[in-house]
């Protein structure tokens, strides 16, 4: 009889929770779940609104980490391979050993066939080649063949040059001083318009006449010390009209500042006399022999007249 | 009853609210989370877009490729192992939509009600966004992003586009990144040939791919393909008798030391030389091209010989076989051959087994090399002391002062002493009391001085013993040092890459091949003839005896207590040089107790191994200075051997010294070929 009582009273309670509202919010409920399961909307909605989203999102995670990375390290060796490229380049395209050594950081090489090589090698004085290596040693090892490119490393006390055979055996290395480059780079640079100009020369300025009469009174060996290429003087345009010797030497060359008038414009070449045949000029042009400021071998050469 | 009833009625709306301020908080946490998710790249291709870095051999042969992806597409992959894979990761791929609700369920199930076990729920999309996204640490807040990137993966991307990007990223142990990779790693073939026991084998590697490495763990490797079979016939791809069949099918696993994309000593060193140059990120993903001077005919030679070597050593001590897995219980080896005109690294073997330990003992196992220091000793007693090969010395004990110690006092090997004889005929027997006279005359500074010109770098202490070998040097070093011997005195230093490019095949570096004149050519062809000595009759006359024959000179090394064994010798071509010892200095004796020297223990590997490395080779002998004359002599007094007298002995002497010995004899001049001998 309880139990029928309490029956009763279930009924008004479960009219009022599952009918109208209740059983409308179960039945929906039912609805979204069954729904979802079937039709996977949860996921296909999070999925879009993610998508619509992706680009205002953050490129984190592993794998974004490892791009990165990858980028960095790409661009980083990107460099280090372009460097090498445009240093290879420069030297291709050099027509003198300095503008390679001007183009090349310490550490950095560049590597030239052995024709590109002689033809460089040509045009450096031939007292400076021959110290380097000698020419008869260049014919050697152009006529066995062997010798097919050569490597120029620049380091703070110079350049290292080695011939190469094909597999980058070394046929021959040397080392050029870091002095005997910057002697090369004075070479036939057009120093400046007048001697006066150059400190080093204020002192032994003299007319070319002056200077001709005494080069001529030289031998043929001394003339050749002091002017190697004079050839070289020939295919200047205009007429040399002073001639000023350095006071200084430097890794056993002197400067001599040729200065030369073309029109209304004048200019300084400065070319590298072996001192020991600059000193010979002096004497001549002075009357005795003076000694020079810098280098010992040039002490010992002046000591030696 | 009324109460109950209000009362159940209050939770049942309390119960929707609490669902519903749920769902919003939900909503809420799921909008701000998303914020930071990772941004998926498109395509979705692109992720496993990585150039390889490439190690080739000097013969052009790929030896490794490290990074990178050998991406495929569907299909050119064997459906068997698509089916496979399927099956065992994610069996109702093709049907849901990034998340398997009944999978989660069950789960959920076993989680929550079976103590002890633990199941995963993860699909392919989700495995797939946590491989690319999101570490292995396992937190509720991952597993909602993995979540949120696995639905955004399904919502933008084909279920073909999904599988492809996941076999082609997961690991299958051994340095296998992608199906394409582990099926060439593993049985040498393209993907798109995988056979069902093949594919199924693969399949069930990624679960823990160093616990099932089939290289190392064949039997776990096959009992989880039965499993990965077995649910291909639950899922219906394959009949249970084709599963049994399958399973039952012999593998055709490809060898281990063909495979080796994790590398061998000679790779990691290469390796390490990179990343020390370009670093470890443009090592791993710039797609660099070495370009080595490993020859890859002698490496293997170098590999068979030293562990044929240390088998037979093995046998010789007695080492039980048990053993296997603890490296430091069998004696270890290294070799190293290195080309004397370069110093190109031409084979590198850093152990018996890389597998087994990747402590590289050619390089990073300084060890006494005993009396294979001591042509450094006679090199600088015959420059620095005046001294030639037929100066005579007494060999008997003697007692070396050395400042605020004990006087040292070096025994011979064999514990007697044999009384006068020239130089030559010591070092060719190792006579430890004339090289201590030696030290003793020129210094110890000397000695260093001679082998710091010959390339050794490792520190040398200053005192009378380094004569004897008691600094520690790697084998590496001493084939190196050796080298400049076998050139007569240029010293090249040792390297192992000749060339670096980009991945666009610019040229980053390479090797200029040069080398310093630091020995006197004079000089070091007396040491060479000495030591020829060694191979023809002295302690290392096992290599002739083994059948190797070309012109050769080297020298035997044995430490105190036979700890360490070294044999360094050297053609005009190749320097090689064989230590063998345990990893914690053990001694070396058979059950007799006998001691296993140089000359037992590391010249028989070198031997095998130039016996082989030089098959067909044409004979060269070292190169003769002009100014060295050969004469016979006796070997006990020096003096120029008489017909009638005791069995004479060649030695190599240079301008003036043939006058002081023998003002009559104008000794033999080399041949015109070069020969000395």
């Amino acid at each position: 009889m309880k139990e029928s009582t309490d029956t009763r009273a279930l009924r008004p309670w479960a009219a009022g929770a599952l009918g109208g509202t209740g059983i409308i919010l179960v039945a929906l409920l039912a609805a979204l779940v069954a729904s979802e399961l079937k039709l996977n909307w949860v996921e296909r909605l999070v999925g879009a609104y993610l998508v619509a989203t992706n680009a205002e999102r953050p490129e984190s995670g592993a794998i974004w980490e490892k791009g990165r990375k990858a980028q960095t390290a790409r661009m980083a060796i990107d460099k280090l391979a372009s460097d090498r490229e445009a240093s290879q380049r420069m030297a291709r395209n050099a027509g003198t050993l300095n503008e390679i050594v001007a183009a090349l950081a310490p550490g950095q090489g560049a590597m030239l066939s052995a024709e590109h090589f002689r033809e460089l090698y040509q045009k450096i004085p031939s007292g400076i080649a021959a110290e380097m290596i000698s020419p008869f040693d260049l014919l050697r090892f152009t006529s066995e063949k062997r010798w097919t490119r050569a490597y120029l490393e620049k380091s703070s006390e110079g350049l290292t040059i080695y011939l190469l055979e094909a597999n980058n055996q070394v046929l021959r290395q040397f080392r050029v001083a870091a002095a005997t480059l910057a002697l090369m780079a004075r070479r036939g640079a057009a120093a400046s318009q007048s001697l006066e100009d150059l400190a080093s020369f204020q002192n032994r300025i003299y007319t070319a006449e002056r200077f001709f009469a005494a080069l001529s009174a030289l031998t043929e060996e001394e003339r050749r010390g002091l002017i190697a290429q004079p050839e070289r003087l020939l295919e200047v345009s205009g007429q040399i009209t002073r001639v000023g010797l350095s006071d200084e030497a430097l890794a056993g060359f002197v400067d001599v500042g040729v200065e030369v008038q073309a029109g209304s414009q004048r200019r300084v070449i400065l070319i590298q006399g072996q001192d020991w045949a600059v000193w010979r000029l002096r004497s001549l042009l002075e009357g005795k022999p003076s000694a020079p400021r810098g280098g010992r071998r040039s002490q010992e050469a002046y000591s030696a007249q | 009853m009324t109460g109950w009833f209000a009362w159940l009625r209050t939770a049942f709306y309390a119960g929707l609210l609490l669902s519903g301020l749920a769902a919003a908080g939900l909503l809420i946490f799921f909008f701000v989370s998303v914020q930071d998710l990772p941004r998926v790249p498109d395509p979705l291709g692109r992720i496993i877009e990585t150039p390889p870095t490439e190690i080739y051999a000097a013969t052009g042969e790929r030896l490794m490729i490290i990074g990178g992806r050998e991406a495929v597409p569907l299909n050119r992959v064997s459906p068997f192992f698509i089916q496979a894979v399927i099956a065992t990761e994610d069996h109702r791929f093709w049907g849901h939509h990034g998340i398997d609700h009944l999978r989660i369920l069950k789960a959920l199930w076993i989680n929550l009600f079976r103590s002890g076990r633990v199941e995963g729920a993860s699909t392919i999309t989700q495995q797939l966004a946590k491989n690319l996204f999101f570490s292995f640490q396992r937190t509720y807040q991952r597993k909602f992003r993995e979540l949120g990137v696995a639905l955004q993966i399904e919502a933008r991307y084909s279920k073909n586009e999904i599988l492809e990007a996941y076999i082609n990223q997961i690991a299958f142990g051994v340095g296998a990144h992608g199906i394409e990779q582990a099926s060439r790693v593993f049985f040498g073939k393209p993907a798109l040939q995988l056979s069902l026991p093949e594919a199924a084998l693969l399949a069930g590697l990624p679960k823990s791919p160093t616990r099932y490495n089939p290289f190392r763990h064949l039997e776990r490797a096959w009992e989880r393909q039965k499993v990965v079979l077995a649910r291909m016939a639950a899922v219906g791809y394959i009949s249970a008798a084709e599963a049994e069949k399958a399973h039952q099918a012999r593998l055709s696993l490809r060898p281990p030391s063909d495979a080796q994309p994790s590398g061998d000593y000679f790779t990691d060193v290469v390796l390490r030389d990179l990343e020390e140059r370009y670093g470890s990120d443009a090592v791993h993903h710039a797609g660099l091209k070495v370009f080595t001077t490993l020859d890859p005919q002698l490496q293997a030679l170098a590999m068979e010989s030293v562990q044929n070597g240390l088998a037979k050593l093995d046998q010789i001590l007695k080492v039980p076989a048990a053993v296997g897995g603890d490296p430091g219980a069998h004696p270890q080896g290294a070799l190293v051959a290195v080309e004397a005109n370069s110093g190109a690294v031409r084979a590198l073997v850093g152990g018996r087994d890389y597998a087994e330990t990747e402590f590289n003992r050619a390089l990073q196992n300084n060890r006494q090399p005993g009396s294979g220091f001591k042509p450094f000793l006679y090199y600088a007693a015959l420059e620095k002391g005046g001294l030639n090969p037929a100066a005579v010395f007494v060999d008997r004990k003697v007692a070396i002062p050395v400042p605020g110690q004990p006087a040292w006092s070096p025994r011979n090997f064999s514990g007697e002493y044999e009384g006068p004889m020239i130089l030559k005929r010591a070092l060719v027997h190792s006579v430890n009391s004339i090289a201590a006279q030696l030290v003793d005359r020129i210094g110890p500074k000397a000695v260093i001085d001679a082998a710091r010109r010959c390339g050794i770098k490792s520190p040398l202490a200053p005192v009378p013993s380094v004569a004897l070998g008691t600094s520690g040097v790697s084998p590496l070093e001493l084939a190196a040092a050796y080298a400049s011997l076998a050139t007569g005195g240029v010293q090249h230093e040792p390297f192992w890459i000749r060339r670096v490019e980009d991945s666009a095949g610019r040229i980053l570096e390479e090797r200029i091949l040069s080398g310093r004149r630091t020995l006197d050519a004079s000089i070091t062809f007396q040491l060479v003839d000495m030591m020829r000595g060694v191979l023809d009759e002295g302690t290392g006359a096992v290599a002739r005896q083994l059948g190797f024959q070309l012109p050769a000179a080297g020298k035997t090394g044995t430490t105190d207590e036979f700890n360490d064994a070294w044999f360094t010798g050297f053609t005009p071509n190749l320097s090689v040089c064989v230590w063998v010892g345990f990893d914690r200095a053990t001694s070396m004796r058979d059950p007799q107790g006998r001691g296993v020297t140089g000359g037992r223990g590391a010249a028989p590997i070198w031997a095998e191994f130039m016996r082989r490395a030089t098959e067909g080779a044409p004979r060269r002998d070292f190169a003769v200075p002009a100014d060295i004359r050969f004469l016979q002599v006796n070997p006990t007094n020096g003096q120029p051997a008489l017909p009638w007298g005791p069995r004479s002995m060649e030695v190599a002497l240079r301008g003036g010294q043939m006058e002081a010995i023998a003002p009559a004899f104008n000794g033999r001049e080399p041949s015109p070929t070069g020969g000395g001998q």
